[in-house]
Parts: C-alpha cells; structure tokens; sequence
C-alpha cells in the first residue's frame, strides 16, 4: 500500500514538476484572416465581375473605406500561431476561445458595450514538439449576417477582441493566454 | 397597391388601410432604418414613429408631427426617394471602383461628377476613381450610414503612377498637387456642399476616420 501510495505521489509530482516546466516556454500570436484580392489583382478591376479572393492577408481592421484596397470580408478566422520553446514535446493542449463583441449604436461608437455574438467552440491539439511552430485555426466567424442583423437596427459592431487560453488537457494548467483586437469601422 | 395616398397618414390622420399601406411599403424601400415595418395597412406606433424619424432625418424638421398629407411636403419627398436617381454613365475622365448599381445619382450629381471628368481630362491628365453613390432605388447601402439620396460620393485621391488602384494620403505614391487641384475643382462646383478628406496639408476639408483613402463629397442636389 505504501509502494502504491509512493508510486502515485512520484507519478503526480512528475507531472506537477512537468507541467510546471511548460510555463513560459510555450509562445504564440493570434490573428485575424481572410481572404482578399492579391495587389496585382487590383488595378483597373472591373468591380461588376471582380475576380475571385485567393490571397489570404491578415486582418489588422475591418473597415469600409477603400471597397478594394481594404479588406472587410464577410467571414474570416481566427488562427492561432503556437511555437514550442522548450526541449521536451508538449502533449495534447485545448484552446479556449472567447469572443467579446463591443456593439452601440451606428451613429456613436461611444454607446459601444459588451454583448453577445458569434462564438467559436474550443479546439484541442495533439502535441507540440520541441522547437515545432504550429498554425490553428480556430474556426471562421461569419461577421456578414451578425452584421447585417446589427445594421438593420441601428447597430453597429465596433470592436472584436478575441481572447485564447491554452491549457494542458491532463492537468489543466493554463499555459498560455493570447489575445487580438479587430476593430470595426462602417462607411459614413 | 395604388401610386398616391388619397388621405392623410400618420398621427391623428383619416389613414385609410390602401394609404397605410402604400407608405409602409415606401418607408420600408426608401427608409429602412429601424427594422422592417409590416406592410398591413394598418397604423400604429412604428409606422408613425418611422414617419417620424423620416420627417427628421431627410426633411430636418426640428418638430415632425408624424403625418403626411396628400400633395404635401413629407409625401413629396417620400414617393420621389429613390425614384429621381440615375446611373453614372462612364466617361474617359473616370473609372469606377464600385459595381455599376452602387453608382446612381441625383440628376444634379452626376451632372457635376460629369463636368469634374471632363475638367479632369483636360487639366489633370489623369482618370478619377469613383466609388460608392446610392442604389437606385435609395435604400440603405450597408455599411454606410448616408449614401441614400444620390448626393454623396466616394472618390480616390490621385497617384503619381496614375495608376487605377487604392491610395492613401499617406502612401509614397499620393500626388498632393494634383489631388489638391482636383479639391480646387471641386470646389468650383456651386453644387458643392463638402468634402471630407484626412490629407492635414490640405486645408478647409472636413476629418473623419476611415477617409485616408478617400474623399466623401456630399452634394447640395
């Protein structure tokens, strides 16, 4: 009994010195993608059959200003890019997404509060090798109807902040946290 | 459904199911703003608040009273929205960057955004990039909060390369001259009413976010 006990308290404390050891050696950034028209796509483009979007750019804001030169896709994703510091394999970890949408009125951004919108669900990744970059993507937000909801009355989606916890699936440690703002401006 | 109310509508009106009806369904085409009204020709708090909004918002009442009289100025106004726009037809002193049903214009619009592509020929040697004016029919253009009455326009900034592509005042390729001519020219325009444009060495424009890119002219007619 006490062999048993001993085993289980090495095997626990292995893993608490283990995952104790990840903290700080997992790194990353998140983003926002999307699909666009590549530069050379874009001189003299005839906007009654505009060609397809095949270049994926990342999203540092939606805006309506230039319906060309900026992009303000319909739907885009969030992606996760992880990169394992350390000399050991990080198993399997689950990301937890959450989306904070500020939503007011159209006419003033100040008016902008927390609320509900779309959400994406928690993912999970098998391990993470040392010295291995990872990208994930972690589930496409379709902004077009959540918009177009919002616009019918009024309202106006005037910021995204993504938040992305990164926890170790066996102990559920938290090893990292990450997040990316987008904002959003309509046209006037 | 008939083409003209024949009684009063709206607050303390005679408002009449067939009237009623009529302009819900012009409210919902041409002012879209607080959700769908139900077209049941029957009157109540919506529609005259709707009435209401539309009294302030495009005829700058300072005191709607809700109610639209046949032949008088909010009937007006409501059954010609939407119906007096036309399409910018192209010409050699521009191109658009807006699909051709994003691009229709008050009669007096697209006059002068015609005589700026000629002047443009002529003195600046370079084509003008347009973008967004109003569906035809006048009804809201998402994401934009104006862009209903055929007054309003977007329009580039111009390259050094001349070249049909998006500009920033900020980008090594923006041609401050010749965009500040193209302002001068503007500015010519009795019909004119302002220009909203970031450039800061250009003076007398009016500033707001998302306009690095391009000029928003607004139109008087």
């Amino acid at each position: 009994m006490k062999l048993q006990l001993w085993i289980i308290g090495a095997v626990l404390s292995q893993c608490l010195v283990f995952s104790s050891s990840l903290a700080g050696v997992l790194t990353g950034s998140l983003e926002y993608r999307c699909k666009w028209w590549h530069e050379s796509q874009m001189e003299g483009m005839d906007m009654n059959k505009p060609p397809a979007k095949e270049t994926e750019v990342v999203l540092q804001k939606w805006e309506y200003s230039d319906p060309i030169g900026v992009p303000h896709p319909d739907a885009f994703e969030v992606v996760l890019v992880l990169k394992n510091l350390s000399k050991q394999t990080i198993p399997s970890v689950e990301l937890i997404p959450e989306l904070l949408w500020k939503v007011g009125k159209i006419k003033a951004r100040s008016s902008a509060k927390l609320e509900t919108g779309p959400t994406l669900k928690p993912k999970s990744h098998e391990g993470l090798k040392s010295g291995e970059t990872v990208t994930i993507r972690l589930g496409e937000v379709g902004f077009k109807k959540y918009q177009d909801g919002l616009f019918q009355k009024g309202r106006w989606p005037w910021q995204l902040e993504t938040k992305v916890t990164i926890k170790e699936v066996s102990t559920k440690k938290e090893l990292l946290r990450l997040s990316a703002v987008l904002p959003i401006t309509p046209g006037d | 459904m008939e083409n003209a109310i024949k009684f009063s509508v709206g607050r303390e009106g005679k408002n009449s199911s067939s009237d009623v009806k009529l302009i819900q369904k012009l409210l919902n085409d041409n002012f879209l703003k607080t959700g769908k009204l139900k077209v049941d020709g029957v009157i109540g708090p919506k529609t005259i608040l709707m009435i209401e909004q539309y009294q302030r918002d495009v005829l700058k009442m300072q005191r709607p009273d809700g109610l639209i009289a046949p032949g008088g100025k909010t009937w007006k106004s409501l059954n010609a929205a939407g119906t007096s726009l036309i399409s910018l037809e192209p010409s050699d002193g521009y191109y658009s960057y807006e699909p051709s049903e994003r691009q229709y214009g008050s009669v007096e619009t697209i006059r002068s955004l015609k005589k700026l592509g000629a002047l443009s020929v002529a003195s600046l040697k370079v084509k003008i990039g347009i973008g967004d004016l109003s569906f035809s029919d006048g009804r809201l253009m998402n994401p934009h909060l104006s862009h209903r009455r055929g007054i309003d326009v977007d329009m580039r900034p111009i390259r050094l390369d001349g070249k049909a592509l998006p500009i920033a005042y900020t980008h090594a390729q923006y041609d401050r001259p010749r965009t500040l001519k193209l302002i001068e020219c503007l500015r010519q325009d009795p019909n004119l009413s302002m220009i909203i444009f970031n450039d800061p060495k250009i003076v007398g424009l009016v500033t707001a976010g998302g306009h690095d890119n391009h000029l928003h002219l607004r139109f008087k007619s």
